[in-house]
């Protein structure tokens, strides 16, 4: 089986002013295809900022990323675009929605940024909906919702273009235990279903469900 | 295609959501593109007559008028025996300039006509035969005086349309009517002649729908009277000069001028009208205008630009979340832009639209209550529009850069 993610020596430092702060450390990271990795660490260790890399939301200072094969540390604001639009889904702690927009539109807005033609887009809307349960609440608000259907809201928008990765970070960390169960029976589901996950947390209740948890440390695997 | 529409949608979904800021930012635009319309529409009325009038005069024409003289003028005149205007003038004009292409005279009486049973007071003017087609004038019934009139001073007229109306059955080729003591037979009618309203004197049209023509040679039976008591007798008050080109006509202008110094011993007892020349100079007040309208439609689309500009920072630095958000899904800094260039032009563009409304409004209102003349074209509508389109490109430039060049991450933990 192939590796998705194949990074090594990521460094990340923020300047701040005149001083730099170092957050990664030389991470080497693998991830196979249809795996399901859970990342750990106590806060301020430089999860999320690995993850925004991981997405392509942000670059590292240094170190080689190969996403499915393809070396995309040189690549411009356009080309990451690219591929956050057609092959990452995230699902943020805080939901992300947008609070104008109702649940279908909310789901259905990646599609505004996504490359291929669009026809199936309804269709696709509604079985990401379907998938997480919430195909009776398709005119309703973001604030019409409760965390855990906001939370599932944000992973049907991030599953809606079947994305070949899917980044969370902290899915479970605004909602209780037992929707926090839920949500990672959908991961499971989905996993099953041949995405692969990474999914920061700091539960190692949580992480248990992953197949391989990593700990991350003063921006350092463990 | 179902993108775009799909990005127009939403930027105004976006904008609906704050309905009176969206106004309120408006109506700087708003009022600029009504200033331009209103402004491009009165002096486009402005020009349009001022031009149909120069028009009507005939750019290929060349006017000399007779003028009432002042006392000691009318003295050096006498002495330097110039008689006016006369069909001498008419004769060396002719000879003296090889571009002209015909002369017309006439002579306005102060003769009336008499015994007619509807009160009717025409003006009467005799004229050579050649005065029809100088002047661009149809008949619609009958001929017009011919050069055998003249040769023989036949006692025949041509009314005009209004005249004729007026005259009822009378009014008609081959029935008679009394001119002081004579009877002249009508031979023709003019066709209706549209008259601008003439504003200035120096381009006075003449109203040939309430006029009757007879053969210049004839006044002498109808004007006797006058002559001995009158001052000095003029035979012509106005001889109008035809070049073949609207080019000679400065040209020739100034040789007549120096044919009729000569023969009218430096007595200026004429007046010389070039209607190209007062064209000339109408498109020159015209340019001033426009550079005026130019610098106030500039104003007050900066200021209306500005206004949009200061919305639209307030919306991105409210949305950084949303662009965030965006930006997570797949939006380019390119995607980020282009929407907040969107909404800024829809917002220009609606207040251009409005805009226009109010502007065709007030055009109506200082139409109609000023009574100033005014044109609405296409160009006046079309202008404005493209003008606060561009207001919203380039106002809308700078914050929607702002948005895009966001990092991602800060915008996504934006508060
Ligand atoms: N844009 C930035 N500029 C400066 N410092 C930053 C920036 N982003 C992150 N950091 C710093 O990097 C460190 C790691 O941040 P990060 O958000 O990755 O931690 P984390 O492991 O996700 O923590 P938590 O569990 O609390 O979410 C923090 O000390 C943070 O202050
Ligand atoms: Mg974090």
């Amino acid at each position: 089986m192939s590796y998705l993610i194949e990074a090594s020596g990521i460094y990340k430092e923020f300047s701040i002013g005149s001083s730099v702060i170092s957050v990664l450390k030389g991470i080497d990271i693998h991830v196979k295809r249809e795996e399901f990795v859970a990342i750990m660490g106590p806060s301020g260790s430089g999860k999320s900022t690995l993850l925004y890399i991981l997405g392509c939301l942000d670059r590292p200072t240094s170190g080689t990323y190969l996403l499915d094969g393809r070396d995309v540390f040189g690549a411009s604001d356009r080309e990451l675009s690219r591929i956050r639009a057609n092959r990452i889904g995230f699902v943020f702690q805080t939901f992300n929605l947008l609070p104008h927009l109702n649940l279908f539109e909310n789901v259905e807005l990646p599609f505004f940024y996504f490359s291929f033609d669009d026809h199936g887009a309804k269709e696709r809307v509604m079985t990401a909906v379907q998938r997480v349960g919430l195909a009776d609440r398709l005119r309703h608000r973001p604030a019409e919702l409760s965390g855990g259907e906001m939370q599932r809201v944000a992973i049907a928008r991030a599953l809606v273009i079947e994305p070949a990765l899917i980044l969370a970070d902290e899915p479970t960390g605004n909602v209780d235990s037992k929707t926090s169960l839920e949500i990672l029976e959908l991961f499971q589901k989905l996993n099953d279903g041949g995405s692969t996950i990474v999914m920061v947390t700091h539960d190692s209740e949580v992480a248990s469900h992953a197949q391989r948890v990593l700990v991350l440390k003063d921006g350092k695997f463990i | 295609m179902r993108k775009t529409l799909k990005i127009i949608v939403i930027a105004i979904r976006s904008l609906l959501q704050h309905k009176l800021r969206a106004a309120l930012s408006i109506l700087g635009v708003i009022c600029g593109v009504m200033a331009v319309l209103a402004m491009v529409s009165i002096g486009e009325g402005a020009k349009r007559e001022s031009l149909s009038q120069i028009e009507q005069l005939g750019t290929n024409n060349i006017y000399l008028k007779a003028i009432s003289l002042t006392e000691t003028q009318e003295n050096a005149a006498r002495e330097r025996l110039s008689r006016g205007l006369t069909i001498y003038d008419k004769h060396r004009i002719m000879k003296g300039c090889s571009v002209v292409k015909d002369v017309a005279c006439l002579n306005e009486l102060t003769a009336s006509m008499i015994g007619m049973i509807r009160e009717i007071s025409p003006q009467i003017v005799a004229c050579s035969p050649n005065y029809v087609q100088v002047q661009k004038l149809f008949l619609s019934q009958g001929r017009f005086i011919s050069d055998f009139d003249i040769e023989h001073k036949n006692l025949v007229c041509v009314v005009g349309d209004n005249v004729a109306e007026k005259l009822g059955p009378v009014g008609k080729p081959g029935s008679h009517i009394r001119i002081e003591e004579h009877i002249f037979k009508v031979v023709g009618v003019l066709r209706r002649y549209q008259k601008k309203a003439a504003k200035s004197s120096a381009v006075a049209l003449r109203n040939y729908n309430n006029m009757v023509f007879v053969p210049l040679g004839t006044e002498g039976v109808l004007d006797q009277a006058r002559d001995i008591i009158g001052p000095i007798k003029r035979e012509l008050t106005e001889i109008v000069i035809q070049t073949y080109r609207a080019d000679q006509v400065l040209k020739t202008a100034e040789l007549i001028e120096r044919i009729m110094g000569i023969s009218h011993g430096g007595v200026k007892d004429y007046q010389m009208v070039i209607p190209l020349e007062l064209l000339q100079q109408s498109q020159k007040t015209q340019r001033t205008f426009n550079i005026v309208l130019g610098s106030i439609a500039f104003i007050s689309l900066l200021v209306g630009g500005i206004g949009i500009m200061n919305i639209m920072l307030t919306t991105v630095s409210e949305r950084t979340r949303e662009i965030g958000i965006r930006r997570a899904v797949g939006a380019a800094q390119e995607d980020i832009i282009i929407q907040f260039l969107v909404e800024s032009v829809i917002l220009t563009f609606s207040g251009g639209l409005f805009g226009i409304i109010a502007g065709i409004g007030g055009v109506w209102l200082i139409t109609s209550l000023a009574g100033w003349k005014t044109a609405i074209t296409l160009w006046s509508l079309i202008l404005p529009l493209c003008m606060s389109i561009f207001v919203g490109i380039f106002f809308g430039l700078y914050p929607a850069y702002q948005a895009a060049k966001m990092d991602p991450i800060s915008a996504l933990h934006h508060e």
